[in-house]
């Protein structure tokens, strides 16, 4: 096992713990508990960027934690929760398969992301490993969230935890700049604005 | 699994002694042709190998008993499970293989004993039972369990070989099965730093597979037993049953004696096998009869290590205790009683639950997605006076692919010549070398007796402060809750009254009730009292704690919970029916879920042994695992459900549909209730004991035993205890309970957390 120092301790306790989020997100079937759900996935992430903020001395980290924070963690599931509430949507979430087969193939997507991801980063920063196959994995839950979801709020909860996803990854690597994950925030804006103007397929 | 078409046709043809010889002997010689062509013939092999005979093994054995579990015909029964049965010798003799290709001799020898022992005791037990569904055919002229019950009465000594032989079957402690899965399970965890991905993969998959087939047998072999031979007779041919003659029974009782035996001397039957290890894999398990004790070990670096004679004495001496105080203390007085079933005795047997409705629960939870099961109910229009009914179809995926996907698998391992590269010795240098603590030797004679005193009477003191203290654990949770509901609620120490009460009543008795309704009282207390002693409270290194780890601990609390779900059927109620299905559902999923956490636990710290765990805990070697948050949601959610607390069981509830545990104990009272009570707090006692032991071990006494660390220890362990009890009324009172359709998928998740704690734990280790 590598290292054992307190600081990849807990990088890899706020890692792992997105992705324990993410499994309960799979889990829910409440549309609200979801957006719940939602708020402390973020909530997690920004714990897991500020970390790495702290322990990587880079202070441009906090403002991308302080983004998660504001808008991923607070703005944007009150803001679907108050779309759920006027459009009167119906707040049972309809799966395609049990949720039993949903997160046996999420734990199968976790063990895939690692088989992938650690041998190719062999030779890195035991912490930037573990965030990247972690975070791979949260990535790939959220699009199976979006597969087999078939109500358009959980389809976009299933999005945000995959940017969210994006996003620890991009910290865990040394040196990304601010700049490119404004740009991947600004895009996932877009295309959660243009998911609103679409018609929601169960009223 | 696909070639498995053939079986539940072809054994129950035969007759039931040749159906016996044919379970128990012709299904091993394909275990034989095997071993014979895998590890002899094609000598080395690939590491590929290995996985594909662990999927198909774990497949296999799953898919088997489940099968088992959806079947009314008791021989067809018997043979799926021999499918079962043989799953889990094939997930043996694939980690064999597995670890041979990697070079971890140790290793290999130590599967391939576990899957030689399996076959053995498969041998004994499944020839035991398919003699003893011979007996009752011969008795009743039928095959189909809907039209048996109650022959507890008329065929006494064949009830109790069949007993034998499913608790032996369900894996249970102290007999024979619980001794070779427990070494399966220790296979599954010996395992060094693979470098292949797929075993790293397949292996702790398999695991999961084999708690939950393990689990499920369980729940198969309660439902067998108690529908065939508990409950009211369904049928004239039942009611009028004879006993099988002496010879069958005496043949049959050899058979559960034999259990016994290899339950009781495990390490006779090890070394028995250890020459054929020897030859096949190039190393051997550890003499195990050179052990004093008799305790069995599966590697040399002594990780984990399991007593079954310990066990059994410890059960036996303390059901003998309590039986003989409760009989000097308590009121003698017993009544014999129509059954009670809430006031509404229905006197047709067609009330009882039936094997089909038995099985309803868990064929609604796994059989939807794998066997295609579908429920139509076909109600007659108005003016017809055709029964409703409800129409039921199961399919066996396998037989409609059945022919056309039926390819053998034969591993092609071809000989390169070419080894993996081994370093020296893989597995010990990983390996925790920690000795479970006994008398310390070479230290001068005096000391050591005086010490070995000492970790007695710590020993002794701990089993006496948890029986004394549960019943105030379960006052203050109630106590918290009364408070949180604005009550004033019960006094703190209401339990004992209570318990005191139960005790001077007069006993009733359901006039129906058999031997084993008035015995099971005294097991469950017995049971569950022994394994809450096992779990160090104050002291990490109790005298006896290695005579059991965790997984014995978890297996000892299947034992009980078997041992109460057969109560529950024996008056033939349709209350103590739902009881007893429910808790079997909820079961087959906890426990998988309680192994999973034990093999996270276990991969950290390096032994199953909780003595050993707390010690690794409590000098911080761990740090923080993500695994290890895993683990503890699913240790909650599991002892939210193993002890019928809130959302998944309500314990005050008086409501007779939603009620699980109290539903299967409804016709108990007096001195047998007491007792159950009792066994119910013990329980919750051990579970926020462990929960603090693994988790927070924090202040618990380390090293030899000593008076004033203890003292200390047991202190802080008093404070613990109260936070766990005080958060679990705060807990109860916040949350609403579940409907019982839900709860399958809130413990399927903590069995899906424990699988991903493993499995991250797998991947990145040696990465």
């Amino acid at each position: 096992m590598p290292i054992h120092s307190l600081s990849f301790d807990i990088a890899h306790m706020l890692a792992g713990g997105l992705v324990l989020v993410s499994f309960m997100m799979l889990y829910q079937d409440r549309l609200t508990a979801l957006l719940h759900v939602l708020g402390l996935h973020a909530f997690v992430l920004a714990l897991s960027v500020a970390w790495q903020a702290h322990i990587q001395a880079a202070p441009h980290l906090y403002i991308t934690a302080a983004i998660a924070l504001a808008f991923k963690a607070i703005l944007v599931p009150y803001a679907l929760r108050r779309m759920v509430f006027q459009m009167g949507l119906h707040r049972e979430i309809e799966t395609v398969g049990g949720i039993g087969v949903t997160m046996l193939a999420g734990i199968a997507l976790v063990a895939l992301s690692l088989q992938v991801m650690l041998p190719v980063t062999a030779h890195t920063d035991p912490v930037a490993r573990e965030d990247i196959a972690l975070a791979l994995s949260v990535v790939l839950i959220g699009l199976l969230m979006m597969v087999t979801r078939r109500n358009a709020i959980s389809q976009v909860v299933g999005f945000m935890s995959l940017e969210n996803g994006i996003n620890l990854a991009a910290t865990g690597a040394r040196g990304m700049p601010l700049v490119v994950e404004i740009s991947v925030a600004f895009s996932i804006l877009i295309a959660l604005y243009r998911r609103r103007r679409l018609p929601v397929p169960h009223p | 699994m696909p070639l498995h078409v053939w079986l539940p046709i072809a054994h129950p043809a035969a007759p039931s002694h040749v159906s016996a010889l044919m379970s128990g002997v012709m299904t091993k010689i394909a275990v034989y042709a095997f071993i014979r062509i895998v590890f002899d013939l094609l000598g080395s092999n690939q590491w590929w190998a290995g996985t594909v005979v662990l999927a198909l093994g774990g497949i296999t054995a799953v898919l088997g008993v489940l099968q088992a579990l959806m079947e009314r015909d008791l021989k067809r029964l018997l043979a799926y499970s021999t499918v079962e049965n043989i799953g889990i010798v094939f997930i043996g003799l694939g980690l064999a293989l597995a670890f041979r290709a990697t070079g971890f001799q140790a290793g290999a020898a130590l599967a391939l004993t576990a899957a030689l022992f399996h076959a053995l005791n498969h041998t004994v037990f499944k020839s035991l039972l398919f003699f003893g569904a011979g007996a009752v055919l011969n008795a009743t002229g039928e095959r189909d369990m809907e039209t048996m019950g109650g022959l507890i009465h008329r065929m006494p000594r064949t009830s109790l070989a069949f007993l034998t032989g499913c608790v032996a079957i369900s894996g249970l402690p102290p007999l024979n099965g619980f001794a070779s899965e427990w070494l399966t399970f220790q296979a599954v965890l010996v395992h060094p730093e693979l470098p292949e991905w797929g075993l790293k993969f397949m292996i702790p998959v398999d695991g999961a597979f084999l708690a939950l087939a393990a689990a499920l047998a369980a729940a198969c072999f309660v439902r067998a037993f108690g529908i065939v031979f508990l409950g009211r007779p369904r049928s004239t041919a039942a009611a009028q049953a004879r006993e099988a003659d002496p010879w069958s029974t005496t043949a049959m009782l050899a058979f559960a004696a034999l259990c016994l035996l290899g339950g009781l001397f495990p390490g006779a039957v090890i070394d028995g096998i250890a020459p054929i290890a020897t030859v096949l894999t190039g190393a051997r398990m550890p003499a195990q009869l050179a052990d004093a004790w008799l305790t069995i070990a599966p590697v040399e670096a002594s990780r984990s290590s399991y007593n079954g004679l310990l066990v059994f004495a410890f059960i036996a001496a303390s059901m003998l205790l309590t039986t003989t105080a409760v009989h000097r203390l308590a009121s003698r007085a017993i009544r014999r009683a129509p059954a009670w079933d809430c006031g509404f005795p229905d006197p047709t047997p067609a009330s009882q639950y039936t094997a089909t409705s038995f099985a309803q629960p868990l064929r609604r939870v796994f059989a939807t997605v794998l066997f295609r099961s579908s429920e139509t109910v076909d109600m007659p229009p108005p003016g017809d006076n055709r029964p409703a009914s409800i129409v039921r179809r199961i399919r066996d995926p396998i037989w409609d692919l059945a022919l056309c996907a039926a390819r053998g698998f034969r591993p092609m391992g071809r000989r390169t010549g070419q080894c993996h590269a081994i370093p020296d010795d893989p597995p010990l240098s990983r390996l925790r070398l920690r000795r479970p603590r006994r008398a310390a030797a070479g230290a001068d004679p005096v000391a050591m007796s005086a010490a070995f005193l000492w970790a007695l009477v710590a020993q002794l003191v701990q089993m006496t402060v948890i029986l004394v203290l549960s019943p105030l654990l379960t006052g203050l949770v109630r106590k918290v809750k009364a408070r949180l509901q604005r009550r004033r609620g019960a006094s703190l120490i209401q339990p004992y009254r209570d318990l005191r009460r139960l005790l001077s009543k007069e006993t009733v008795v359901a006039e129906n009730a058999s031997w084993l309704f008035r015995a099971v009282p005294y097991f469950v207390f017995a049971a569950t009292w022994v394994a809450a002693a096992l779990v160090p409270s104050f002291a990490a290194n109790l005298m006896f704690s290695w005579s059991g780890d965790l997984i014995a601990i978890t297996a000892l609390l299947g034992s009980a919970r078997f041992a109460l779900a057969l109560a529950g059927m024996d008056i033939g109620t349709s209350f103590g029916g739902i009881g007893s299905s429910r808790e079997m559902m909820i079961a087959s999923l906890a426990e998988p879920a309680m192994l999973m956490l034990v093999f996270s636990i276990a991969l950290i710290v390096g032994s199953t042994q909780l003595s050993t765990i707390a010690e690794t805990m409590l000098n911080g070697e761990v740090g923080l695992r993500v695994s290890l948050a895993m683990a503890l949601i699913a240790l909650i959610i599991v002892a939210l459900a193993e002890n019928g607390r809130v959302p998944v069981d309500n314990p005050a509830t008086h409501l007779e549909l939603t009620m699980v545990h109290e539903a299967m104990v409804l016709e108990y009272s007096g001195r047998h209730l007491a007792m159950i009570e009792l066994a119910a707090s013990l329980k919750l006692t051990l579970y926020i004991a462990m929960i603090a032991c693994v988790f927070l071990p924090v202040g618990m006494a380390n090293g030899p035993a000593q008076p004033i660390p203890d003292a200390i220890g047991g202190a802080v362990w008093l404070v613990k205890m109260a936070v766990g009890g005080i958060a679990l009324g705060v807990a109860e009172t916040s949350v609403a309970k579940m409907r019982v359709f839900r709860v399958p998928n809130f413990l399927g998740a903590a069995l899906m957390l424990g699988l991903l704690g493993v499995l991250l734990l797998f991947v990145s280790r040696g990465m």
